[in-house]
């Protein structure tokens, strides 16, 4: 039987949290979740494609500047082009900004110290693919783990950016104001997601792979996939 | 391994004399360069090497990254800067700096 | 380039002995070569040789049904946690090397334990921590390099531990003068695997080829090597770094690239170079062998120009591993090392001789028994300096501290605050597993692949070790048993990490003797092997030598995820029970020591069959589903432990011990063992009740979890209560604030 979204997730030189995403992709059922290496070429029957977290090629030079170069890239960029859903998370999300998948890029904390936490995300748009299943203004407790995660875009740039709507998540507080004590890197507009001005592609700094199971510290990551899941089935519905 | 390099300043230094009162703040612009010591591995370095290669560029022999840190300040002398460099901007035991004044 | 003659002053700065450079002439029959001399000189040193402490270890117990592979056999040991998996661990030190650079210091003793593991074929999982440093408040210079030390090591951990991708669970982090100049980094790693898949550390096969893969070798840690065969001119000395740099990016290649490659079956033994690189790997795989190894020093990859055959066995470059390789398999090493991107070279072969031989082209320059290098090393049995035990404090010279001020300030106490500045900077979720975060009493874990639940704690007192070294070390143990009771585990396993002073001091070799009798017997008592461990000695400058610290790490399974079990009250309405006796027992206490400035006295009795009792009732009313907290008492006492109960969840407590002759301070702050702290629905009271008298181990309730943020305690008339947010802000703001200063 076919399965109902089939998910490569690509596995850099340094990657870490590639296992993490294809165990709680496995989480849905129907799913199918498969590692790449960054050597291949083809992502050919793929229905989404995932660029996990971790430290690709030690994080040397900049975050995601040598992986950007990894022959899988290509095939990446193509995929998204053709509308493919492409979801980079934490260095997945450096990665894409650095390969011109996304605008803007991802400096290093404002505090300085690599920050491991749960944390607060309001969602901010939902007529996206990864996001449908959410309502506005929801409120998502989803960790964060990163050194570089403060989101930066010049001012054109990042008026484009809020006024399409591609800002998906902000850091925000329990009740989801979105407050500068609730930014824990600095980001600005307390960016923690964007998405391509096509929809298709979603980059976020936080680790919604790591909240799909209550015993290891909550479900509320599972909107995200849960979203992707709906959003595949409906294009091949038609 | 220090070297300091003063540029030779094109102001007129009859001016200079005029304007050197002691209590006349002057601006100085310094860079210091700070490098791993040459034994120490560099990983960054390695792995930069290896994606240059990687990107076709041949003949590779080793690759080494440092920062540049761009000073300007009002009226430090140089001994001064030298301890900056040597305590705070580089890590004695793995850096090594040089100092540069330019004006 | 010639080497220099073999004199007696060149033989002391190898750190030989006259004696023992006799063992060495009757070994081989005549005069060592240069070389031969660094390589007896490095694995008879006691970083390598455990010469000083070996004849003490064996009084470890490291046998039991669960034992896979039992301590001293491999890198690590490995015990069976059933259905076919099991779990390497062990605890190392990188002490000395942290005191130079602590960013690398750390971090290289992270990327060394690590290697540990994964050269047994498991997968690594989890890391641990246990840091000490000299006291961070103030301004004096020491304080100032205290800090900086502190910030150093954690960010090194940090770098090194989040780049290759292995959360860190659990830690400690104690403050106290006696490390001041002499800050203790112990790592520990824990990994999983199937039986099937063990990988051992010999070289078996005569023909077999022998390949070196990782990093390229460089100069690293000849700094403080006697010599090498030129002049050291202030050139040269610039190509010696003092410290090792490493890479946990190339790391992390080189564990995929291994585990990858020990999937298939072309590899007969595998083993990191750590400790005397590649002339440790050398020796002790044809040792365990019963073979020998014959290696070509001109096929090692190497990064620096010009090294003499001296500088590339005695090199300690970071992430490498020595593979014997089946013949007739070398290109799976190929393919593997290719893809992962990873200097190889095949280097030599195993032989029948049982010599280590190193050859430079067609020069032999070593040729030794291997046997006599790994494992004939020099014994000593040191002298162990009478000891008389502490008296017991006498209470009446202690001034009794108000406790309205005294548990802000215990909480505030850098040993005690919240560790969270350390902890958030490490990933701690990575590889998600862990289902307890830092901040409880211990880490758990679930390792998806097997559906296996472990815990994890280290733990160590070194006040009451150093006040009385036996005792200290049987509470190190019974304390570790009693954080993975607290989180309804059962222990598997321990490994230890031996910190103390210059053995040559009869003293500190007492403690030695002491802590290791101690942990024996605590071993015993809780029925846990001694899977192995790491001893690190002469931690002492001009001032003297750290406070013995005899570092505990323990590993315990859970049935079920059910039984896991946290700290913090949940609920209010729930009510608080104390497991064991309210105590008395000052002396040694953080009390004294911080709001009294006193580090004496007698330290808390530890009674094994009390403790076990206590530990095994507390797991039978979990696994009962009664317990909706638990929280064993240690440094602060009962008041530390309550507050810290009531943090997570920003509840309440109203707490009643009764009637009483003892003096508020002591029922508060005394150190007494054997103590938990457990909550319950109050619909469960009556059967937890019930079943706790069924055990008869001692308790009473003492309380009740309150909605209202405000802890009150009473003892005898005494009254006293504190807003649990002002705790909180002091506890969690302690160690930020002086960090940030």
């Amino acid at each position: 039987m076919a399965p109902i979204m089939k998910v490569a997730v690509i596995q850099f030189p340094g990657s870490n949290c590639d296992t993490d995403c294809q165990a709680a992709l496995l989480s849905f059922p129907g799913v199918e979740a498969e590692i790449v290496w960054h050597k291949e070429t083809s992502l050919a029957g793929y229905d989404a494609v995932v660029l996990p977290g971790g430290f690709s090629y030690g994080d040397y030079l900049r975050c995601g500047s040598i992986a950007r170069f990894s022959p899988i890239m290509g095939a990446v960029r193509a995929a998204a082009d053709a509308g493919v859903l492409v979801l980079g998370i934490c260095n997945g999300f450096q990665i894409l900004c650095e390969a011109g998948l996304l605008p803007g890029t991802l400096l290093r904390n404002n505090g300085l110290l690599f920050r491991c936490e749960h944390l607060h995300l309001r969602v901010e748009n939902t007529d996206t693919p990864f996001t449908s299943v959410l309502h506005k203004g929801q409120v998502l407790d989803i960790p964060i783990a990163h050194g570089e995660g403060n989101y930066f875009a010049d001012p054109e740039t990042l008026a484009q950016i809020e006024a399409n709507g591609q800002v998906l998540v902000r850091y925000c507080d329990a009740s989801g104001n979105v407050t500068p004590e609730a930014n824990p890197n600095g980001s600005l507009g307390n960016i923690a997601g964007i998405c391509s001005h096509g929809r298709n592609v979603f980059g976020l700094m936080p680790h919604p792979e790591r909240v799909c199971d209550p015993l290891l510290g909550g479900s509320e990551g599972r909107g995200i996939f849960q979203s992707m899941i709906e959003a595949v089935a409906q294009a091949k519905a038609k | 391994m220090i070297r300091i390099i003063k540029k030779r300043s094109f102001f007129p230094f009859w001016l200079v004399r005029f304007t050197e009162r002691p209590d006349f703040p002057y601006l100085m612009k310094a860079v210091v360069t700070v490098m791993p010591k040459p034994a120490i591995l560099d990983p960054a370095g390695v792995a930069a090497g290896r994606a240059m290669e990687h990107l076709g560029l041949k003949g590779v022999r080793s690759v080494r990254i440092g920062k540049s840190i761009e000073i300007e300040v009002d009226g430090a002398d140089e001994k001064q800067l030298h301890e900056i460099a040597h305590d705070l901007l580089s890590n004695p035991v793995v850096e090594d700096y040089k100092l540069e004044i330019l004006s | 380039m010639s080497n220099p003659a073999i004199t007696p002053e060149l033989i002391a700065k190898h750190g030989l002995s006259p004696e023992e450079y006799e063992k060495v002439l009757s070994i081989l029959g005549r005069e060592p070569s240069f070389e031969e001399l660094g390589v007896f000189s490095v694995m008879w040193s006691e970083h390598c040789s455990y010469k000083n402490s070996r004849p003490e270890l064996r009084k470890f117990p490291t046998t039991g049904p669960s034992v896979l592979v039992k301590a001293g056999e491999e890198n690590a040991g490995v015990i069976d946690i059933g259905d076919g998996w099991a779990v390497a661990f062990k605890i190392e030190s990188h002490n000395h090397p942290s005191a130079v650079e602590p960013f690398q210091g750390a971090a290289t003793g992270v990327g060394g334990i690590i290697r540990d593991i994964f050269t047994m074929g498991a997968r690594p999982v989890f890391l641990m921590d246990s840091l000490r440093f000299g006291s961070i408040e103030g301004d004096s210079e020491q304080a100032k390099t205290n800090r900086r030390l502190f910030a150093g090591v954690v960010a090194g951990i940090a770098h090194y531990g989040n780049c290759i991708g292995l959360p860190t669970i659990a830690g400690e982090v104690y403050f106290d003068e006696s490390y001041s100049g002499n800050p203790l980094v112990n790592a520990f790693c824990l990994g999983i695997l199937r039986h099937d898949q063990i990988a051992r550390g010999a070289a078996e096969g005569i023909g077999n080829p022998v390949f070196y893969v990782g990093a390229e070798t460089g100069r690293d840690g000849l700094a403080g090597a006697a010599f090498a065969s030129r002049e050291l001119t202030e050139e040269s000395k610039a190509d010696r770094p003092a410290v090792q740099v490493g890479d946990p990016f190339r790391e992390k290649l080189l564990l995929e690239a291994c585990l990858e490659l020990l999937a298939t079956d072309a590899v007969a033994g595998i083993q990191d170079m750590g400790a005397a690189g590649l002339t440790c790997s050398t020796c002790e795989t044809a040792s365990r062998g019963g073979t020998g190894v014959e290696i070509d020093i001109q096929l090692v990859p190497q990064r620096a120009k010009g090294q003499t055959p001296y500088e590339v066995l005695l090199s300690e470059s970071q992430e490498r591993m020595l593979v014997i390789v089946k013949k007739g398999r070398e290109d799976v090493v190929k393919r593997i090392f290719e893809k992962w991107d990873l200097p190889y070279a095949e280097i030599g072969k195993v032989t029948d001789d049982g010599m280590m031989r190193v050859r430079k082209g067609n020069d032999v320059v070593v040729n030794v028994p291997a046997r006599s290098l790994a494992d004939d090393g020099p014994l000593y049995s040191r002298e162990a300096a009478p000891f008389t035990p502490p008296a017991q404090l006498d209470l009446d010279t202690v001034p009794q501290a108000d406790p309205e001020t005294a548990l802000p300030k215990l909480l505030a106490h850098p040993s005690i605050a919240s560790k969270r500045w350390v902890w958030r900077q490490y990933d701690h979720m990575v590889r998600t597993g862990t289902a307890v975060l830092p901040g409880s009493d211990a880490a758990v874990f679930i390792v998806r692949e097997a559906n296996k639940i472990l815990a994890a704690a280290t733990d160590c007192n070194a006040i009451y070790c150093k006040l009385d070294p036996s005792v200290g070390a049987r509470i190190a143990v019974a304390e570790c048993a009693r954080n993975l009771a607290c989180s309804g585990a059962v222990p598997i396993g321990v490994t230890d990490n031996l910190n103390f002073g210059n053995p040559h001091k009869p003293e500190n070799f007492y403690q030695l003797r002491a802590a290791v009798e101690g942990i024996s017997e605590g071993c015993r008592a809780f029925g846990v092997p001694v899977t192995g461990g790491n001893v690190s000695l002469y931690n002492e400058s001009p001032a003297g030598a750290i406070d013995p610290t005899p570092t505990i790490s323990m590993v315990g399974t859970i049935a079920d995820a059910d039984h896991i079990t946290t700290q913090a009250f949940k609920e209010a309405g729930d009510q608080i029970y104390l497991l064991g006796e309210i105590g008395s027992e000052l002396g040694a206490s953080h009390y004294l020591l911080a709001i009294h400035g006193r580090k004496e006295g007698a330290p808390p009795v530890l009674d094994f069959d009390k403790e076990i009792a206590i530990h095994n009732a507390l797991l039978g009313v979990i696994r009962k589903g009664l317990v909706r907290s638990a929280h064993d008492c240690s440094e602060g006492g009962i008041a530390v432990a309550i507050a810290e109960s009531c943090f997570g969840n920003s509840l309440g407590a109203s707490i009643e011990f009764g009637a009483t002759n003892d003096r508020p301070d002591v029922v508060l702050f005394n150190e007494t063992q054997g103590r938990i702290v457990i909550s319950v629905k109050a619909s469960d009271a009556v059967a937890l009740e019930k079943e706790l008298s069924a055990t008869g181990v001692p308790f009473r309730k003492i309380g009740e979890v309150k909605a209202k943020a405000e802890l009150s305690l009473k003892t005898g008339t005494n009254s006293y209560s504190w807003s649990v947010a002002s705790l909180n802000e002091t506890f969690e703001e302690s160690i930020p604030k002086l960090m940030e200063s």
